[in-house]
């Protein structure tokens, strides 16, 4: 890995990215990679779930990356490096859904319902099954929140929406999660249907 | 903090992104309010299941070529543009394009022993009259310059290609199938081709 930092202490993940996304700003090889390899793995994950498709998932992981070094010199610090990262990832991932079309569907808010009835589902995949019946954008929200551990200021930079948009989205994305869980066989909490308001 | 804000802000307080005094704030609410604590409750199932979803993922190896080469494309502009205004005397002021011109009829003939058991050698023709019964057979492409004799006859032999004249000034080679092919056919081969980042342009020949 590139050599980041003149002292020896061990930089923040926030910090150590700053410092190789400086570095690649000078052409540098090696530190791109150490920046590759910090990223691969949430934002295949980020991708994957997007896209549905490891590959087109891998593949758009690459566009990503490369726009990173087109474009570090053009980071201006007003966010996290991760933050920057993931909205390209953010962009590039919905260009891809554009491309094949299959965004179509997810588009489309009024998801039979009853097709849930019996869908298999565990602990594990109990959410990402129910993620695939929400909007495309109400389900970046809760991803980004529950998978990418973002904050709502974060996912506004990411989306490129305000916050209350955000927030607003969120607050749909709940609701209509509520609806579908149960039918998911939701483990652990069992939320009703039109308790919350 | 009232309801609806604290009710707002409860994902990001499970998720744990809450600055301190909101997450202090969203928190004092949420113990006096039995709507967001029973809400809590369904977000930490949701944020749990999260959790174990990653958990159960795993990324596929990590693999530097693809993009390495793809930034090395980036550090050569227009380098398709180039390869096509490449003069004659270009091609001789580069020792291994030389070497390649030189090398090539040797290699024409080689490759279309090897690929083609019995095809006859083919005659040199010049690239822009294809005749309509041979065009059916033809597609034009240029290589990357790294490309050496032993890959190129791999690269060719993958698709039951055989060089068939080239290359030309411009550094164009034209290959021959091993039998004549429609358009959509041979744009299939072209575009297999293509895959290989030392194929730098593979189109089928059109008959004139
Ligand atoms: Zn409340």
């Amino acid at each position: 890995m590139a050599d980041v930092s003149e002292n020896t202490s061990t930089p923040d993940p926030a910090g150590l990215d700053l410092a190789l996304l400086k570095q690649v700003c000078g052409r540098d090889r090696e530190a791109f990679s150490a920046l590759y390899c910090r990223f691969q793995p949430k934002l295949f994950g980020y991708l994957r779930r997007m896209l549905r498709d490891a590959c087109t998932a891998e593949e758009v992981l690459d566009d990503v990356m490369l726009v990173v070094w087109k474009d570090a010199s053009k980071f201006r610090g007003k966010s996290a490096v991760s933050t920057w990262v993931f909205g390209i990832a953010y962009r590039k991932g919905l260009a891809a859904l554009g491309k094949e079309k299959r965004y179509q569907s997810r588009l489309d808010h009024s998801v039979d319902e009853a097709s849930l009835v019996g869908h298999t589902t565990t602990p594990d995949n109990w959410l990402d099954v129910g993620l695939q019946h929400l909007s495309v954008d109400h389900r970046q929200i809760i991803d980004l929140t529950y998978f990418g551990g973002f904050s709502y200021d974060e996912i506004a930079a990411i989306v490129g929406c305000p916050v209350n948009t955000v927030k607003t989205r969120m607050f749909h994305a709940r609701r209509r999660l509520q609806v579908l869980l149960p039918k998911l066989g939701e483990p652990r909490v069992k939320a009703t249907q039109g308790q919350v308001k | 903090m009232l309801h609806a804000e604290a009710n707002s802000l409860l994902p990001w307080l499970i998720n744990g992104s809450l600055e301190h005094a909101q997450s202090e704030a969203v928190q004092t609410h949420a113990s006096s309010c039995v709507i967001c604590r029973k809400e809590l409750g369904q977000l930490r199932a949701l944020q749990t299941s999260a959790e174990q979803f990653l958990a159960s993922q795993t990324a596929p190896a990590i693999d530097m070529r693809r993009i390495n080469q793809r930034i090395d494309k980036l550090a050569t502009p227009s380098r398709l543009q180039n390869l096509w205004s490449v003069t004659r005397s270009n091609i001789v002021a580069r020792p291994w394009r030389f070497a390649f011109v030189a090398q090539s009829a040797v290699v024409a003939i080689v490759a279309t022993m090897v690929l083609l058991p019995g095809a006859r050698a083919p005659e040199f023709r010049t690239l822009s009259k294809p005749t309509a019964e041979n065009a059916q057979r033809l597609i034009r492409a240029v290589f990357s310059p790294t490309l050496t004799l032993a890959e190129l006859t791999t690269l060719l032999g993958e698709q039951d290609l055989a060089l068939y004249s080239g290359p030309s000034e411009r550094g164009v080679y034209t290959l021959t199938t091993s039998r004549p092919l429609g358009v959509t056919e041979r744009s299939a081969i072209a575009a297999a081709l293509q895959v290989d980042d030392r194929v730098l342009f593979a189109q089928p020949v059109t008959a004139q």
